[in-house]
């Protein structure tokens, strides 16, 4: 009887674990991630203001195409096996450029560039896939 | 009665033993939670910080750009009393409220001076940048200062110095030949302006510089006195050098340093 008392505890117990530790896991892990993305993110931006990129967009605000171009230097620098998207926007929301795709899920991290003319902002979307 | 009652106890100590494992594995996983959202948020500070950091000089530069467009117009010097950093602080403080990150920043001690070396005659503007981030859910703050110094690459004190010098040396020449020679002709006297103009234009042009303006005189020779009345017309330089390209509402300008005209009088006593 002692050893189906023991038996049946350690079951309980067993079950328990395994109900709840693969959920707490997955937050764990969800939370680290995003940690994880945000600085990736950040790293990128700070490597295309050191390579002079963020300088150059903001000298282009009213080319667009050219903007695009530099846009794209910038995104050469997101690691393959990440998903993107770069967004250019004014100060009043409007969007000057836009490169990558669906925005869900992505851990974003945003700068100021100040273009001369006006206050805009860069925001990066990353997330590994 | 036994049996039950060792049943009981135990089921009752299993669930409590396994209430404690979850809610102690619960505690980990929160803090390591909590640890991980804290490091984002760190992250965050350090690279909001940063990213200003990058900024702001890139806003000065084209308040100072604009600056030193509106004082060359008037043929002055840049004052950056005229720089202002309202509009940067506002919009920043808002960006970082936006993120959660509350935000003090000072702009101060904004100075301009001329660069030691090249380009020669142009531009350094220095400020001091302090600035204080708190995250506004775990109260994590980040506090620096940093000196900002970058070089605007048109070349206003140059341009200044080239504009008085011209003036003072048509002064300085006229008055020589009159020293020298109180019947000088007015033949000489625009020989020598003429020189002067065209010596002044071909070095500004050595330097990258353009250099316009036209000097008129008369000469009145009275029984006493001689008085010559010099005319100097508008002068403007302007900076010719592919870095000096400033944009202005969306389009490349340059600077140009102009000066109003202005008339002297030179009077000599007749021998």
């Amino acid at each position: 009887m002692v050893d189906s008392i023991i038996a049946n505890s350690a079951i309980w117990i067993l079950a328990s674990l395994i109900i709840i530790a693969p959920i707490q896991t997955e937050q764990v892990s969800l939370a680290l991630g995003e940690a994880h993305d945000i600085s990736q993110a950040a790293r990128v931006l700070r490597e295309a203001e050191s390579l002079g990129y963020i300088d150059e967009l903001a000298r282009l605000e009213g080319d667009r195409a050219a903007a695009e171009e530099v846009m794209s230097k910038i995104i050469t620098l997101v690691p393959p096996n990440y998903a993107f998207s770069l967004s250019w926007s004014s100060q009043d929301g409007c969007i000057i450029g836009t490169l990558g795709g669906d925005q869900a899920n992505l851990s974003h991290v945003a700068i100021m560039v100040s273009t001369g003319n006006q206050i805009t902002f860069l925001d990066l979307g990353v997330r590994e896939v | 009665m036994k049996r039950a009652y060792i049943l009981t106890t135990t089921a009752v100590a299993v669930a409590y033993l396994t209430l404690l494992l979850i809610q102690g594995m619960s505690e980990e996983v929160s803090m390591l939670r909590e640890l991980a959202t804290q490091r984002a948020t760190v992250t965050k500070l350090s690279y909001s910080a940063l990213a200003l950091a990058d900024d702001l000089p890139r806003y000065l530069r084209g308040e100072v750009e604009r600056e030193v467009l509106r004082s060359a117009s008037l043929g002055i010097l840049p004052n950056s009393m005229n720089v202002g950093t309202e509009e940067w602080k506002t919009a920043s403080c808002d960006f970082l409220k936006a993120q959660g990150v509350l935000a003090e920043l000072n702009i101060g001690g904004i100075g301009f001076g001329r660069t030691d070396g090249t380009p020669e005659g142009a531009l350094v503007c220095k400020a001091s940048f302090g600035y204080k981030l708190r995250d506004g859910v775990y109260d994590t703050e980040l506090e620096d200062q940093r000196a900002i110094s970058f070089i605007v690459p048109i070349r206003i004190y140059l341009m200044s110095d080239i504009a008085s010098s011209f003036r003072s040396s048509i002064i300085g020449k006229v008055w020589r030949a009159f020293m020298g020679n109180i019947a000088t002709e007015g033949n000489t006297i625009r020989r020598v302006i003429t020189e002067a103009i065209r010596e002044y234009q071909r070095g500004c042009s050595a330097r990258g510089l353009e250099f316009g303006t036209s000097v008129g005189f008369e000469i009145d020779r009275g029984n006493v006195t001689t008085t010559v009345h010099i005319n100097f017309e508008e002068l403007w330089v302007t900076d010719m050098s592919p870095e000096a390209e400033i944009l202005v509402n969306g389009e490349l300008t340059r600077v140009t340093f102009r000066t109003e005209r202005k008339a002297i009088e030179l009077i000599f006593r007749n021998h």
